[in-house]
């Protein structure tokens, strides 16, 4: 068993093997030989893990003991990339607002849990699908920095773009 | 997404690579987005005319707003307009950084060697060459060759479709300073008059990489050594430990 204490100071108590999923906390024990995963930081200030850290909990239960990708298969991680697909199980999980996705999306960044990221990238990415600029920025409470002229430039050089 | 990182909305947007109007509506979500989008958007870049080339220099006159370093795969139509139109100090081409896979076509009027040549040694990091076509070799009477200071590296597939001119490219070819270094030879020609030793010189200089040739060939039979050498072709071969495949 494996204590891990966030940064709000609330601790979990979790198998090895759940805990293995995090690259990030399988690395810190492994180098320290200790059972105590110190409070993460997050660009430079404290992350909030509790509320994230226990639906991350809920994924890597939920896929303990499944492979973990590996870093020598630049295909499969390709591969991984350009596919938009996600599980049932998957795709039930991550259906959360939009605040609750993007705290999973930095826990799982963070803890270095690959296949949760993906899940959360590509949750977003097939919300972004088929949405107009204007759709996608406020989807995301994104700032418009384009003056026209910058926009009517940007869409008369996207005709020169090839259909991938 | 604006609270998430640089390195994940890149992870999101690489993840739309199959969706070419979302990439463009993503283009027109904010300045941080542009880059990411047009790295999949610009990914392959096509010239079927002259006026295309033009068309683009004046659609990018700025080379440093120019998407063309997120090319990686460049197709050239109007390869027998090269001479006059592309090549040069400061051309447009110097912008495709980082093309790898370099297509020309040259269908109704034959391009020059030479000038293709010049066009592979303008892409550092090329690694795949497809010509179809017909080439003239422009160099083959007084026997010079341009030299370049550099070449790409050159190691990954070169496909010669060709009428004419295989002959005319490969012994350029050869002689670039940071030599070839093919794992896959596809060689395809419709006349005899190419000699076909250069195209077994190909396959000697990239015997340290090659793994696979093909060659569909009626004239390659009847000119080609391998026609006289028959079953002792592998003896031409046998210092090719890569090869693993053998299709004619």
């Amino acid at each position: 068993m494996v204590l891990l204490v966030t940064s709000d100071n609330k601790n979990f108590v979790v198998d090895r093997e759940v805990a293995d999923r995090s690259v990030f906390v399988k690395n810190t024990l492994e180098a320290r030989g200790l059972s105590i995963a110190t409070p993460p930081m997050l660009n430079g200030g404290c992350f909030e893990l509790t509320s994230p850290f226990l639906q991350v909990l809920e994924y890597c239960q939920h896929h303990r003991g499944e492979p973990l990708p590996t870093t020598d298969d630049a295909n499969a991680d390709e591969n991984r990339k350009r596919t938009t697909d996600i599980g049932e199980w998957d795709r039930k999980f991550i259906t959360v607002d939009h605040e609750m996705l993007f705290e999973i999306i930095l826990a799982a960044n963070y803890l270095d849990i690959k296949p949760l990221l993906d899940v959360g990238c590509k949750t977003i990415g097939n919300m972004v699908k088929g949405k107009s600029p204007e759709e996608v920025r406020k989807l995301f409470d994104i700032v418009n920095d384009f003056t026209p002229e910058e926009e009517a430039q940007i869409k008369k050089e996207n005709e020169w773009a090839e259909d991938p | 997404m604006s609270h998430l990182p640089p390195e994940i909305c890149d992870h999101i947007v690489d993840l739309l690579h199959g969706e070419p109007e979302t990439l463009k509506a993503c283009c027109l979500v904010s300045k941080s987005w542009v880059s990411c989008a047009r790295n999949h958007l610009f990914g392959e870049v096509a010239f079927r005319s002259l006026n295309d080339l033009k068309a683009w220099e004046e659609t990018f006159p700025d080379p440093a707003n120019s998407p063309a370093c997120h090319t990686r795969s460049l197709f050239i139509a109007c390869a027998q307009d090269i001479p006059t139109a592309v090549v040069g100090e400061g051309s447009w081409i110097d912008e495709f950084s980082s093309v790898v896979r370099l297509s020309v076509l040259s269908a109704h009027e034959a391009c020059s060697a030479s000038q293709l040549i010049k066009l592979v040694c303008s892409l550092p990091l090329l690694e795949d060459l497809d010509v179809a076509g017909q080439v003239v070799d422009d160099h083959k009477d007084d026997g010079t060759i341009t030299q370049f200071p550099t070449s790409p590296p050159l190691t990954g597939t070169l496909k010669l479709d060709l009428v004419q001119g295989i002959e005319a490219i490969t012994r350029q070819l050869l002689e670039l300073p940071n030599g070839i270094h093919f794992r896959m030879l596809k060689f395809k020609w419709y006349l005899g008059r190419d000699d076909p030793r250069w195209t077994v010189a190909t396959m000697e200089a990239c015997s340290g990489t090659l793994e696979s040739i093909d060659i569909n060939s009626t004239k390659l039979c009847e000119f080609c050594p391998f026609s006289f050498y028959g079953p002792t072709v592998g003896l031409h071969l046998r210092l090719h430990q890569g090869i693993r495949e053998w299709v004619r």
